[in-house]
């Protein structure tokens, strides 16, 4: 078994890593994020400069057609540099979920993704991440043409600048889940827009009665989809976290190298050392779980979803002891607003928050046990 | 004291809460998401308690405290936490003052001390220094005699409150021969000193709380240094002591937990189930470890007189345990709000929305992003291994 990165891998990795590191610094990207349309720029300067936006789309669709591995490459990087948030709803969530959805419409929405004119953000429920908060609470009724859509969604990613919407509803007789695609300016659609911790907007979202033409139904079919596109998200958050990790402890070793205390570097405390090297074993541990979890996601659902669950509950945890410890080896200045740090470990925080915590993933993949037990 | 007087001592500080905590202030206090309370707040709870005479449980009474034994401070403490009275700053009452009891003139006693205690003056602690955190002694910020003045030139920084308070007490360089410990000072200086300037310093979650000093030819009178000069060191660590072990070292968890309670029952009301059984098991995790904290608080409190320090070690183990309990605390919190413990609170009560989600949530997030702080600030968790290890390895 190889589980090194191929050679193509490994030039996806380096050509993101240095697009990103030459174009955004954290000063740069927060100037940029109190700006609604730096999504859009983000997303412009992918496609026109890396051309990541078509990663996991078929080539007839304009598409490189490559795995989960690749996406995970990307991920790191991108949560590396902390842009990972527009690319991670529109083109790994909603991607999967397009991929398999074999319409005219859907095939229009990937080239838009592909070029950049559409930013989509995902109003379903994520299970698993939120308990009682954020269920989809919308339905959809037949209307002639088309449906109406009605209900809401909270802290709905991405919301304020998305250009299109995924959104799940309950529909027909026996309730099942189906997926449209909606406009985000569509009439009756309406949002109250707020900023999240780690930089990113988000909002909550209320549908009341918005009128959707037939081919805005993707399927109404979507719990498998749903479920699939909820585990690309997972593994596609551990590669991001794993970028992010990496970057705290590099920018802890280099602070405790320079930063004198009692006559010497801190980087000299053997504490300080056995800490960082334990951030060095969190972080390699939540790297094998996050290729792990790429490699599973093209299993049975029961597999993908248990793996999925496992890489989060590992990872999660492996975040917060880094994220903790990069600010405690930084003392006061770590506290503030000041470094790049604070940022990135907002974002560890926002990820457990938004997407579970492990406690969250640990009981889901008690449950997958169960499920297969049966 | 017996148990029978010590159970009708607390119920006599029950009804005094009951009767002065307005809802106004155990709500400003269960929004904050600093270790102290704000400006007004504070001055309010103050008063009310200066007028009862209880605003300076561990001073000795005949400086202005209450005459209370070590035990009785703790129930008092533990009493202003279960109602969810608002935590005074440490820096006047707790650290300036026992301080000024000990190594400070009659003088300055009788200047000072009920000035302290009626809330007239409000300190800050200068002691950190861009170059000088936990490695304290070595501190450059310089005061030079000049006739019978010092002339007090550098930086300080992390000044928590530096932007309210009217009075510093500071460690500043007196001398630079010999050891660098034996080389400094403690010295007070009003805040309107010509040549002070404060630069507000933002943390993690948006709040102003630190601050950065500069002092440029800051003139001060010699009679403004408390004990000896070249002695400060000495005076400092005290102060550590109570900076560290003076409190009731679970009165802020038990904060936490209390206004965590209340706020589920709220969230239960409004048809939220966020009570599962791994809430209620960390939940419980946490309570049994404030359990273990208070009782070795008592243990080593129960063999103090009225304003005696507990020591370096005994105060070190107490903020060690208690700061990190604080922040298994307020994850516990912040975890119950599921996706809306994401949302930037402050910024969107700066924009129209006003608060987003839940508002029994709406400091959860900046308490623990501030409670990070916990295990850095008074001394780092680091440094006071280091202190406990000392002794329990005798070096
Ligand atoms: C919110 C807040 C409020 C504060 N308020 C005040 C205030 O009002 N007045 C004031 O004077 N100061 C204040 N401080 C400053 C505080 O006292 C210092 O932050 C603290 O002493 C640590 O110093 P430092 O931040 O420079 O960290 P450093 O000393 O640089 O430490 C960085 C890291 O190295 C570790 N380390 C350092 N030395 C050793 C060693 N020998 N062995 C092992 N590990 C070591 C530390 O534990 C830490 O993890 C405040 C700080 C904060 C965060």
């Amino acid at each position: 078994m190889n589980l090194m990165l191929n050679e193509s891998q490994c030039i996806l990795r380096d050509s993101v890593g240095r697009y990103l590191s030459d174009n955004y610094d954290h000063q740069r990207r927060r100037a940029a994020q109190s700006d609604e349309g730096w999504p859009q720029q983000l997303m412009r300067g992918f496609a026109e400069n890396i051309g990541i936006l078509g990663l996991p789309f078929p080539p007839e669709l304009g598409g490189l057609d490559c795995g989960p591995v690749d996406t995970m490459v990307v991920m790191e990087a991108l949560g590396g540099a902390l842009v990972a948030e527009p690319y991670l709803s529109t083109v790994v969530a909603a991607g999967t979920i397009l991929k398999d959805v074999d319409t005219a419409a859907a095939r229009n929405a990937i080239s838009a993704i592909i070029d950049a004119t559409a930013v989509i953000a995902i109003a379903f429920s994520q299970d698993g991440a939120a308990g009682d908060f954020s269920n989809v609470k919308a339905i959809a009724r037949s209307n002639g043409d088309g449906y109406f859509l009605s209900g809401n969604n909270i802290v709905t990613r991405g919301g304020p600048y998305a250009t299109h919407l995924l959104v799940g509803t309950c529909m027909g007789v026996d309730g099942r889940c189906a997926l449209f695609y909606v406009p985000a300016d569509a009439p009756g659609l309406t949002r109250v827009n707020y900023s999240l911790i780690d930089g990113d907007r988000a909002c909550d979202l209320t549908l009341d009665k918005v009128a959707v033409p037939a081919d805005a139904l993707l399927t109404s079919d979507a719990a498998p989809l749903i479920a699939k596109a909820n585990d690309a998200t997972r593994a596609a958050i551990c590669a991001e976290s794993v970028g992010i990790m990496r970057r705290l402890l590099a920018d802890t070793v280099e602070y405790t190298r320079q930063r004198l205390q009692f006559g010497k570097p801190l980087s000299e405390f053997q504490v300080l050392q056995h800490r960082m090297a334990a951030m060095h074993v969190e972080i390699e541990l939540a790297a094998s779980m996050a290729l792990m979890v790429a490699l599973e996601l093209e299993s049975t659902p029961p597999q993908r979803s248990k793996a999925a669950a496992a890489a989060m509950a590992r990872i999660g945890r492996a975040g917060r002891f880094v994220a903790e410890n990069a600010v405690q080896l930084h003392g006061a200045i770590g506290t503030t607003d000041e470094l790049a740090l604070g940022q990135y470990f907002k974002r560890i925080l926002a990820i457990d928050l938004l997407f579970g915590s492990p406690d969250m993933h640990v009981s889901r993949y008690v449950e997958s046990c169960v499920d297969h037990a049966n | 004291m017996r148990i029978k007087d010590l159970e009708a001592f607390r119920a006599e500080v029950r009804a005094f809460l009951d009767e002065n905590l307005t809802p106004e202030l155990r709500d400003a206090a269960a929004l904050q998401a600093g270790v102290y309370s704000e400006g007004d707040v504070c001055r309010s709870w103050h008063q009310t308690l200066y007028q009862k005479g209880w605003v300076a449980p561990s001073w000795p009474e005949k400086y202005g405290g209450p005459g209370w034994t070590p035990i009785q401070r703790m129930i008092f403490e533990s009493e202003c936490a279960a109602a969810g009275a608002p935590i005074l700053p440490g820096m006047s009452i707790l650290m300036c003052g026992p301080v000024l009891i000990r190594f400070g003139t009659e003088e300055q006693k009788s200047f000072f001390l009920p000035r302290i205690l009626s809330g007239e003056h409000f300190w800050c602690q200068g002691y950190s220094e861009p170059q000088a955190g936990s490695d304290l002694a070595s501190l450059r910020c310089a005061a030079v005699r000049d006739g019978d003045d010092y002339v007090i030139n550098g930086t300080k920084i992390w000044t928590t409150h530096a932007h309210y308070a009217n009075w510093i007490f500071m460690l500043v360089r007196t001398s630079t021969e010999g050891r660098r410990q034996d080389g400094i000072s403690f010295v007070l200086a009003p805040m309107d000193t010509p040549g002070i300037t404060i630069t507000p310093i933002l943390s993690m979650s948006g709040e102003h709380e630190v601050n950065q000093l500069f002092f440029d030819d800051v003139r001060i009178p010699m009679s403004n240094r408390v004990g000896d000069e070249n002695e400060g060191f000495k005076i400092a660590k005290y102060l550590l002591e109570f900076e560290r072990g003076g409190g009731d070292a679970g009165m802020q968890v038990s904060l936490v937990l209390k206004w965590l309670d209340e706020a589920l029952v709220q969230a239960e009301a409004q048809g939220f189930k966020l009570r599962d059984s791994s809430y209620l098991t960390k939940r419980a995790e946490i309570e049994i470890d404030l359990l273990a904290l208070t009782w070795t608080q008592r243990r080593i409190v129960s063999e103090l007189e009225t304003g005696q320090s507990v020591g370096d070690v005994s105060a070190s183990l107490l903020k060690l345990t208690a700061s990190d309990l604080y922040q298994h605390a307020t994850e516990l919190a912040l975890a119950t709000l599921g996706p809306y413990g994401a949302v930037d609170q402050r910024v969107a009560l700066g924009e129209d929305e006003g608060l987003i989600g839940p508002r029994y949530g709406a400091v959860f997030g900046a308490r623990y992003l501030n409670g990070r702080a916990q295990s850095i600030f008074g001394g780092t968790s680091e440094i006071q291994h280091t202190i406990i290890a000392r002794s329990v390895i005798g070096r």
